[in-house]
């Protein structure tokens, strides 16, 4: 499974690396620092990631504004996205599902607990019949 | 010519000669006896002259005394002799000129005269011939002649005698009789009124109009009798009268009798019947004159019931009437007069009692009882029309009294009295003038700006707060045209609304007004419409309310208030970008303290998992911190929702999601209500609340209970615990942000400032009972 992970936070990109590396099924994590850069990467040459990992506050565009951009494309609005954020705001979540999105996680304080969750997120998608390019 | 030719004519020549001789003597022979018979004839001739000379000398000694005119003429109509009568009749003598009887008939009577002679040659005699003549000076006669011949000795009509009577005056009557009938006739067949003759109940005669009515035709009419076409009904009393008229003690009677028409239908009749008797006395006919009145009963009975009408409309008037005749008699009062003078008995009584002395013996009713006397002493004197009397009663009600004389052709025939009782409408009329008065006076010293418009939205009338405000004096105002003097800014509102106006619709609308200075005003106007006596809209009344320092401040307010929601949306946006700022580094101390100790487990001493553990903590604590302060900030009224919460379902759930030691027991004493509020907000306020008392607890077996105490708009909860307690000091500070007292390390200090604000929210309110080393309890109340 090819993962698109948009987060400006180098202990994250850490935190996701360490926890898939620890998975016995190996998963390609491509990381993008901002929307744009990710923008860049799904209109690039390579081929399209199976899932989307997207942090809501970053620098320049933001998450929901790349969720945005993403669901109004006609190609890449198939691709599920997961929100990873620390914010519990109402507003936001309301905002992301209305936009589209297939999951809403908050990052847990504690490191087990947040391996916990994103195994159980990857393990969901790796059952998942996914849309390939 | 031969011999026997000669011969022949010989012969025939003889014979011719002796057929002369012998007719020759027969003549002869005849014309002897015709001179014998003439020879005879003249004797007898002249026998018969004497004998005829000697009758007529006999006859005219017998006809010179006839007294009636007599007269002889001959064969023609030549008159041969007539006596003194005669020629005293017809003006001629005989012995004087000659007069032929047919010249003097008169050109109308040739034809009879022609046709009597005729029959009187056949006959012999003439009897009873009639004719008009003409006599000597032109004047006519009508005349009566009995004739007969006379003959001579062969019986050969020579003469015709005759004596005349002079009938003249005779036929005069005659004429004058028939042309009477005939008069008679007419009016009795042109008579509106039915006329009939009748013997023994048998129409003898009928005329048209009698025809008319029962519809028969006069020769159906010969073969009924008038009983059969009589009403039974009427059948007795017609018996009995004709029975008194056959007894002679009646000579004619009336009576209302209906007749069987036809048809079938009822006819109504007047019927006069009048005896004509024989000279016995006996009965010869009746004559019935009838007349068709049933019209006139309809009529009548129309009369009766509007009389009746009229009656109940007078026993019924709301208007007392009294009226008297000429004699101060009571000819007609009603109930409605001997209410307003408590007359204790009915109007029928009244009828007829002398009111000469009424004045005085009602005089008591009245606050001034000699001016009424007076008063009433006046109008009985002067007869004329009195309208709107007014009348004080001593019980304090007001009538209004008319008088009105009643004339008949001039001649005085008494008068009426009409009492109306107008109490109410007096006092209504004084009531509304106080009113207005005072009205006026509340108007005029508000401080409320009145103006009154007419139709065309022409100023009638301002009052002197309406000018403060417009800054126009009056003078400036009343006559203008509202519209153009009072800059409006809504124009078509105005002209709105002054059309609903005149619909008759008045409501209040703020306006916005630039005044005499130039000045923008808010004025709040209230407008109804002016209508007339006959409720028509004549214009309109505006009420102002200068509302522009309360207008300034509401925009003012207005504009802070979206300044206000502005900043504290900012400030809620502010609060979860710092939290997630200040949430990520905590995230990333904590996954790098996790992951020191378990990459480097080996390498450090106790003392170094101690201080990675007490990091950790802090760290979580730091979280903790940060998501109340989240929450404590995201506390709003306007975010909050309306909806039937189950408080017994918020606490089960409470109780499944914190951590409750097993020491210690939640318990709900008793059932708690469900009431309209935020779910989520409801949850942090108990949740808070009853960690809060799970955290305090310091005994072996802990006891939180929540009850709560139906009040009459609210509802007292409590929370109860078993702890540690707070000292009294503190019981103030533990409700503000930050402030906590907990010895726990896990307390942020932030759960009872949720608590406080959320009860504030819900404009509660909160306190606490609280002894150290014995326990908490946290009262609060909601609304219902």
């Amino acid at each position: 499974m090819t993962i698109l992970f948009i987060e400006d936070d180098a202990i994250e990109s850490m935190k996701l690396n360490r926890t898939a590396s620890k998975l016995p099924v190996k998963h390609t994590i491509v990381q993008a620092k901002n929307g744009e850069e990710a923008l860049d990467i799904l209109n690039g040459p390579d081929q399209l990631p199976d899932i989307i990992f997207l942090d809501l506050n970053m620098p320049r565009m933001n998450g929901i504004e790349f969720l945005q951009i993403l669901k109004k494309d006609p190609a890449l609005k198939y691709l599920p996205t997961i929100i990873l954020t620390t914010s519990q705001n109402r507003a936001d979540l309301l905002e992301c599902y209305r936009t589209g999105i297939a999951g809403y996680i908050i990052k847990p304080l504690k490191y087990e607990d947040y391996e916990d969750k994103i195994q159980k997120v990857i393990a969901y998608w790796e059952i998942n019949e996914l849309v390939k390019a | 010519m031969d011999s026997k030719e000669v011969s022949l004519l010989k012969k025939a020549l003889e014979r011719q000669k002796k057929a002369r001789r012998q007719a020759e003597m027969i003549l002869e022979e005849k014309s002897q006896e015709l001179y014998d018979t003439s020879r005879q004839l003249k004797e007898t001739n002249a026998r018969l002259e004497n004998l005829l000379s000697e009758k007529t000398s006999e006859l005219e000694g017998v006809f010179i005394n006839i007294v009636d005119p007599y007269l002889v003429m001959d064969i023609n109509g030549q008159v041969i002799r007539m006596n003194a009568a005669a020629k005293q009749l017809l003006g001629y003598d005989h012995t004087k000129e000659s007069i032929n009887l047919s010249q003097l008939v008169h050109p109308e009577f040739l034809e009879y005269t022609k046709e009597s002679f005729k029959k009187l040659y056949e006959v012999g005699t003439l009897k009873n011939y009639r004719a008009k003549i003409v006599v000597k000076d032109k004047s006519v006669r009508f005349v009566q002649v009995n004739s007969s011949l006379i003959y001579d000795k062969d019986r050969n009509p020579i003469a015709a005698q005759g004596i005349i009577r002079d009938i003249t005056k005779e036929s005069e009557v005659e004429a004058l009789l028939s042309e009477q009938k005939k008069q008679l006739d007419i009016i009795v067949e042109n008579s509106p009124l039915g006329i009939v003759l009748t013997v023994n109940s048998k129409f003898i005669r009928a005329n048209k109009a009698f025809a008319n009515l029962l519809g028969y035709s006069e020769s159906e009419l010969k073969e009924v009798t008038v009983n059969a076409i009589s009403d039974p009904e009427d059948e007795e009393v017609s018996q009995e009268l004709h029975e008194k008229m056959i007894q002679g003690k009646l000579e004619n009677y009336s009576v209302i009798k209906r007749f069987i028409k036809k048809s079938g239908d009822t006819l109504t009749t007047k019927t006069s019947v009048s005896a004509v008797r024989d000279p016995e006395g006996k009965i010869a006919y009746e004559v019935a004159i009838v007349e068709d009145i049933t019209k006139e009963k309809e009529a009548e009975e129309q009369i009766k019931a509007s009389e009746n009408r009229l009656a109940t409309l007078i026993s019924n008037l709301q208007t007392g009437v009294l009226l008297e005749n000429e004699d101060r008699k009571i000819s007609l009062t009603n109930q409605m007069f001997c209410d307003l003078f408590e007359i204790p008995v009915s109007p029928e009584q009244l009828k007829g009692a002398d009111c000469s002395n009424a004045a005085e013996e009602s005089k008591h009713h009245f606050k001034d009882p000699k001016a009424f006397v007076k008063r009433i002493d006046e109008i009985l004197k002067s007869r004329k029309l009195v309208l709107s009397d007014e009348l004080e009663m001593k019980d304090g009600r007001i009538l209004e009294r008319d008088y009105i004389p009643i004339f008949n052709n001039g001649v005085y025939k008494g008068h009426l009295w009409t009492y109306n009782d107008v109490t109410i409408r007096k006092n209504y009329k004084t009531n509304l003038e106080n009113q207005k008065e005072k009205y006026w006076s509340i108007i005029a010293n508000m401080n409320l700006g009145l103006i009154e418009v007419d139709n065309k939205d022409v100023i009638q009338l301002v009052n002197q707060s309406f000018c403060k405000m417009s800054g126009y004096s009056e003078k400036e105002l009343l006559g203008q045209k509202a519209s153009e003097i009072l800059k409006v800014h809504e124009k078509n509102l105005i002209e709105e609304k002054g059309k609903e106006r005149l619909k008759g619709k008045s409501d209040s609308y703020e306006v916005k007004v630039v005044i005499k200075s130039g000045q923008t005003n808010h004025w709040l106007l209230s407008g109804a419409p002016r209508y007339d006596e006959t409720g028509k809209v004549v214009g309109s009344i505006g009420i102002h309310l200068d509302i522009t320092t309360q207008k300034n401040l509401e925009l003012q307010k207005e504009e802070l208030l979206a300044e206000l929601e502005e900043s504290n949306k900012g400030l809620q946006e502010y609060a979860h970008i710092v939290s997630h700022d200040l949430k990520s580094p905590l995230r990333s101390i904590s996954t790098l303290a996790t992951w020191l100790h378990d990459d480097y487990i080996d390498l450090l001493d106790e003392t170094g998992v101690y201080n990675l553990q007490m990091m950790q903590e802090k760290v979580e604590g730091m979280d903790k911190l940060i998501d109340g302060i989240l929450k404590y900030s995201s506390i709003k009224s306007e975010t909050l929702e309306k909806k039937p919460v189950d408080l017994n379902q918020v606490v089960n759930d409470i109780r499944e999601i914190i951590f409750i030691p097993e020491h210690v027991s939640v318990i709900i004493m008793d059932p708690l209500p469900t009431l309209q509020a935020d779910a989520t907000k409801m949850h942090q306020l108990f949740q808070n609340l009853i960690s809060n008392a799970v955290i305090n607890i310091d005994k072996s077996e802990g006891i939180v209970s929540i009850g709560v105490t139906e009040k009459k708009d609210i509802w007292e909860f409590y929370v109860r615990d078993n702890g540690v307690g707070i000292p009294k000091e503190y019981h103030d500070k533990i409700f503000k942000i930050f402030q906590s007292i907990g010895s726990e390390e896990r307390s942020t200090g932030i759960g009872l400032s949720i608590v406080k604000k959320i009860v504030d929210l819900y404009q509660g309110e909160i306190w606490l009972n609280s002894k150290v080393g014995e326990g908490t309890t946290f009262y609060f109340t909601l609304n219902k």
